[in-house]
C-alpha cells in the first residue's frame, strides 16, 4: 500500500472517530422537550389551573402543551391569548385597570382578541380556545389560521 | 370485645341492616379480632351452624357474627329476649333477601349476579350466594369453587356446565399468565431498575383482571370476553415493555462488533505504517 | 494558493516566533527511543486517553447531575433513561474509572521494573505516585455521587477510619463529610472535589509529569552513574524516533484500551441501585475494589494502626527512589531483591483485596459451598445451612 493511502485512511479513521464522538456528545446535550409540556390542561404555579381561581376582570400566565397561556376571565367566559410578546418573547399580563394585555420589557400592548395595539410589537397574540370543568381549565385548539 | 350492631327498624330493615353490617365491617378490621364463640349464645341451640360458621373467614377475620345477617342479640342467654321484635331479629333470610344481603359489602359480585341467568329467586333451581358460596361456611372464594358450585345443578356434557368449566380455566389462565409476567418484571427489575417504568402497566393489568371476579357472576360471556379483552391488552402493553426493554439491550450490544471491526482496520493500517518507516 | 493552515501558521508566527518553538519540539519528539522500550511503555498513552475520556464524558454528565441528597438520583435515572446516549456516557464514565486505575497500576509496576525512578527521574516518580493518589481520590469521591444505597454506605464505611486517629480523628472525619453523619453536605464536598479540585490538580501534575518525561527522555537500562546514552548512540543500536513510530505504537494501545472500554460499556451496561436511604444499612457493604485491601487490613489490625496503612503505603512509594532502592542499576536484571520485593508486597496487598471480596460471602466450588467470615476464613457449609462463626 502506498503511503500517501495509509496516511490518508489513517487520517479517516481518526476523523471518523473523532467525529463519532463528537456526534455522541451532540445527541447527549441535543434539546429534551421539558415542563409540563405534555399536558393540554393549564398548569399554573401550583398545580393545575381551576376556573374557579379567577376573578372576573382577572388574568393569569399558566403552561401547556401550547406553551404559556395568558387567561383572563370576562364573566362567564375564559379568553386565552399566547403570554409570549411577539416582540422579543417577554411573558405579557392582563391589566385590568387599562383593560389592555401589557407587556412589562418595553411597553406593546394588545387588546382581548390578541390584535397589536401599541408597538414595538408587531404581531398579534395567538387566541386559544379554552374549556373548563371541575378539573381544570384545558386547551381545545388554537384559533386563527 | 368487639363491637357488633344490628339494631334494625321497621320495614326498611333490608337497608339498614346493610348499612350498618357495612359500617360494621368497615370498622371491624381496625378491631378485627375473633369473638370466642363460646360466648355467642346462639350457638347453643344452633351448634350445627356454629361450627359451620368457625370454619369461616367472616369469623376468623372477625368481620361478622350471627346477628349482622339474622338480627337479634347474640350475647343474651335468654333466647325471649335475644331474638325480641326490636333487636331486629329476622330469623333465616328470605331467599329474595340473600343477594342484597351479601351485597350489602360484596355490592360487585352481587350487582352482576343479578343481571345473569341465576338472578330469579322465586325459580327454586337457581341458585343464591349461598348456594355456591355456603351460608356459614364460608370461605375465601378461590377459582376451584366454579368446577365444584356448576356441576351441583348442571349435568356432565350440558352447555351450561361446559361453560362454566371454560369461564374458570380462562380466569385462571388468565391469572397464571399475570403472575408469570409479573414474576420475569420483578426479576428484570432486580437486575435493572430502569424496567421500573413498566410497573404502572403492570398494576393497570392486575386491576383489570381483578374486574373479572365480580363480572363472572353475570355468567355473560359477552362481557367476559370483553373484560378478558382488555386485560390481554394490558398485559401486552406490559410485555412489549419488557420486550422493548430486551430489544434495547440487543441492539446496543450489536455495536460492539462494527466498533471491533473499526479498531482492527486501525491498528493494522498503524502495522503497516510502522513498517513503511523502516 | 498557500493553505489555510499554513496561512494561519504564518500570522502568528509572525507575531509570536513559533518556528524556534516548533522545531524545539519537533526536535525533541523525533529523539530516537531506547531499543528495551516495548509496548509495556505504552500504558502511560492509554493513561491519557482514558483520562480524556473521563473528563469528557464527566463534563457531559456535570450537564444534567444535581448535586443534591434530593435530586441527584432522580438526574442519574433522567442521564440513564431519558437523555439520548445518556446510558453510554454514563456507563463508559464508571468502566472508565476502574479502567484507570488497573491501567495506572500497571503503569507503575513496568516503571518499577524498568527503574524508571532512579537518578535523575525522582521527581518524574514523586508526581506519578501523586497522580495516582489523584486517582484514587476521584475514585472516591465519584463513588458517592448517584447516591444510591452503595454509594452513600459504602462512604459511611469508607469513612469511617480516619475517626480512629488519635486526638483529631473525629474533627478530621467531620470534615472530610461536612458534619456527624454522610449526608448533602458530604455530596457537596465531594462534588466539588471531584469535578473542580482533582480534575486541576490533575492537569497540572500530568502537564508536569508529561513535560520531564519529554525533557529527560526515556531511561535506559544503563547504569545511573554512567553517562546517558546520545542519540547517535541510541540511533546506532536500532532506536527509533518517538514520532513518529513510537507514537503509532501509542496510538494502536490507546485504540485498544478505548476498544476495551467501549466494548464494556455497552455490553454491561452501569446500573444504578436503590435510592440511598441512611437509616436502612443493606447486607454486605464494601467499598469499590481498589480500596479491599485497606478495607480488609483494618479487619486484622487495630483499626489506628490501620487507617495509618494507606497513607504510609504512598510514603512508602514516593521513598522507593530515594531511600529504598538507591542502587545505581536500572536493569531489571541486576535488580532482583527490588523485583522480588516489590512483588512480595503487590501479592499481599492482591491477597488482602481478594480475601476482602471473598469475606461475609458464601461460595460453591465445585459442589461445595463455602462461607468466608468477616476475616476471610472459608466454612464448610453444610448441606446448604450456612454456619457462620462471629469471631
Amino acid at each position: 500500500m502506498s503511503r500517501r493511502l495509509v496516511n490518508g485512511l489513517l487520517g479517516l479513521g481518526a476523523v471518523s472517530a473523532l467525529t463519532g464522538l463528537m456526534g455522541t456528545a451532540l445527541a447527549y446535550l441535543w434539546p429534551m422537550a421539558g415542563g409540563a409540556a405534555g399536558s393540554t390542561r393549564l398548569v399554573g404555579r401550583e398545580g393545575p389551573l381551576l376556573a374557579t381561581a379567577l376573578g372576573d376582570d382577572e388574568g393569569l400566565v399558566a403552561r401547556s402543551s401550547e406553551g404559556k397561556i395568558l387567561v383572563v376571565r370576562k364573566g362567564d367566559e375564559l379568553i386565552g391569548l399566547e403570554a409570549t410578546c411577539t416582540h422579543l418573547g417577554c411573558t405579557v399580563a392582563w391589566n385590568a385597570a387599562s383593560q389592555q394585555v401589557e407587556c412589562p420589557c418595553h411597553g406593546a400592548r394588545y387588546n382581548l382578541r390578541g390584535e397589536v395595539l401599541r408597538g414595538p410589537a408587531r404581531d398579534p397574540l395567538g387566541r386559544i380556545e379554552l374549556s373548563a370543568d371541575e378539573a381544570g381549565i384545558s386547551v381545545v385548539r388554537r384559533l386563527d389560521s | 370485645m368487639a363491637h357488633h350492631p344490628g339494631r334494625l327498624f321497621g320495614n326498611q330493615r333490608r337497608v339498614l341492616l346493610a348499612a350498618i353490617l357495612c359500617l360494621g365491617v368497615a370498622t371491624t378490621p381496625v378491631i378485627s379480632q375473633q369473638v370466642d364463640l363460646e360466648e355467642v349464645m346462639c350457638t347453643l341451640c344452633h351448634f350445627e351452624q356454629g361450627d359451620a360458621f368457625a370454619t369461616s373467614i367472616h369469623y376468623k377475620r372477625g368481620l361478622l357474627l350471627c346477628n349482622d345477617c339474622h338480627g337479634g342479640l347474640p350475647f343474651e342467654a335468654d333466647t325471649e329476649i335475644a331474638k325480641a321484635p326490636g333487636t331486629g331479629f329476622i330469623g333465616r333470610p328470605a331467599r329474595g333477601d340473600i343477594a342484597a344481603l351479601c351485597g350489602s359489602c360484596h355490592s360487585g359480585p352481587a350487582q352482576f349476579f343479578v343481571q345473569g341467568p341465576h338472578r330469579e329467586w322465586h325459580n327454586e333451581a337457581n341458585p343464591t350466594c349461598i348456594s355456591c358460596h355456603s351460608n356459614h361456611a364460608v370461605v375465601d372464594a378461590t377459582l376451584d369453587l366454579i368446577d365444584e358450585s356448576c356441576s351441583k345443578c348442571h349435568e356432565i356434557g350440558t352447555p351450561a356446565l361446559a361453560w362454566g368449566t371454560d369461564l374458570a380455566a380462562a380466569l385462571r389462565g388468565a391469572k397464571g399468565d399475570l403472575d408469570h409476567t409479573a414474576t420475569i418484571l420483578d426479576s428484570l427489575i432486580a437486575a435493572d431498575r430502569s424496567l421500573r417504568h413498566a410497573m404502572p402497566l403492570l398494576e393497570t393489568a392486575t386491576s383489570s383482571l381483578r374486574e373479572a371476579d365480580p363480572r363472572s357472576h353475570a355468567l355473560d360471556q359477552a362481557l367476559m370476553n370483553k373484560t378478558f379483552d382488555l386485560f390481554r391488552q394490558d398485559l401486552t402493553a406490559v410485555e412489549q415493555a419488557i420486550a422493548d426493554h430486551a430489544e434495547t439491550r440487543e441492539r446496543r450490544r450489536w455495536i460492539v462488533y462494527p466498533v471491533w471491526g473499526f479498531i482492527v482496520v486501525n491498528v493494522l493500517l498503524m502495522w503497516v505504517k510502522r513498517r513503511q518507516l523502516k | 494558493m498557500r493553505s489555510p493552515v499554513r496561512q494561519l501558521w504564518r500570522w502568528l508566527d509572525d507575531r509570536l516566533n513559533l518556528e524556534p518553538l516548533r522545531n524545539a519540539l519537533s526536535e525533541n519528539l523525533r529523539k530516537p527511543v531506547p531499543i528495551h522500550v516495548n509496548w509495556l511503555f505504552t500504558l502511560g498513552s492509554v493513561l491519557i486517553a482514558l483520562l480524556t475520556v473521563q473528563l469528557l464524558t464527566g463534563l457531559l454528565l456535570m450537564v444534567y447531575y444535581k448535586p443534591s441528597a434530593q435530586e441527584a438520583y432522580g438526574s442519574i435515572e433522567l442521564i440513564t433513561n431519558e437523555v439520548p446516549m445518556g446510558w453510554f456516557v454514563r456507563s463508559l464514565h464508571n468502566w472508565g474509572s476502574h479502567l484507570i486505575v488497573i491501567i495506572a497500576l500497571l503503569h507503575m509496576v513496568r516503571v518499577i521494573i524498568y527503574g524508571g525512578y532512579k537518578r535523575p527521574r525522582e521527581v518524574t516518580w514523586i508526581i506519578g505516585v501523586l497522580l495516582l493518589a489523584v486517582i484514587l481520590g476521584f475514585g472516591f469521591t465519584g463513588y458517592l455521587l448517584p447516591w444510591d444505597q452503595v454509594a452513600y454506605w459504602g462512604t459511611v464505611v469508607a469513612t469511617e477510619a480516619p475517626a480512629s486517629i488519635p486526638v483529631v480523628g473525629p474533627l478530621t472525619q467531620q470534615f472530610m463529610i461536612g458534619g456527624t453523619e454522610v449526608a448533602d453536605p458530604t455530596l457537596g464536598r465531594f462534588y466539588v472535589v471531584h469535578v473542580f479540585l482533582l480534575p486541576l490538580v490533575l492537569l497540572g501534575l500530568m502537564g508536569l509529569h508529561l513535560i520531564l518525561i519529554r525533557y529527560q527522555g526515556i531511561s535506559s537500562l544503563k547504569r545511573t552513574d554512567e553517562e546517558e546514552p546520545t542519540a547517535e548512540e541510541i540511533s546506532g543500536e536500532g532506536g527509533k524516533p518517538f514520532v513518529p513510530y513510537h507514537a503509532l505504537k501509542d496510538l494502536t494501545s490507546v485504540y485498544l484500551a478505548l476498544g476495551v472500554l467501549v466494548t464494556l460499556a455497552l455490553v454491561f451496561q452501569a446500573h444504578i441501585g436503590d435510592p440511598a436511604d441512611s437509616l436502612v444499612t443493606p447486607v454486605g457493604i464494601k467499598p469499590e475494589w481498589y480500596f479491599l485491601p485497606a478495607y480488609q487490613l483494618l479487619k486484622y489490625v487495630p483499626e489506628v494502626v490501620g487507617v495509618q496503612v494507606p497513607p504510609l503505603f504512598l510514603l512508602l512509594l514516593l521513598a522507593l527512589p530515594l531511600v529504598i532502592d538507591t542502587s545505581p542499576e536500572r536493569h531489571p536484571r541486576r535488580r532482583v531483591g527490588v523485583l522480588a520485593g516489590s512483588l512480595v508486597v503487590a501479592l499481599v496487598v492482591l491477597m488482602l483485596g481478594i480475601l476482602g471480596h471473598l469475606s461475609e460471602t458464601t461460595q460453591t466450588f465445585m459442589g461445595t459451598s463455602y462461607h468466608f467470615d468477616l476475616l476471610g476464613w472459608p466454612h464448610l457449609v453444610a448441606d446448604g445451612t450456612a454456619t457462620v462463626e462471629v469471631m
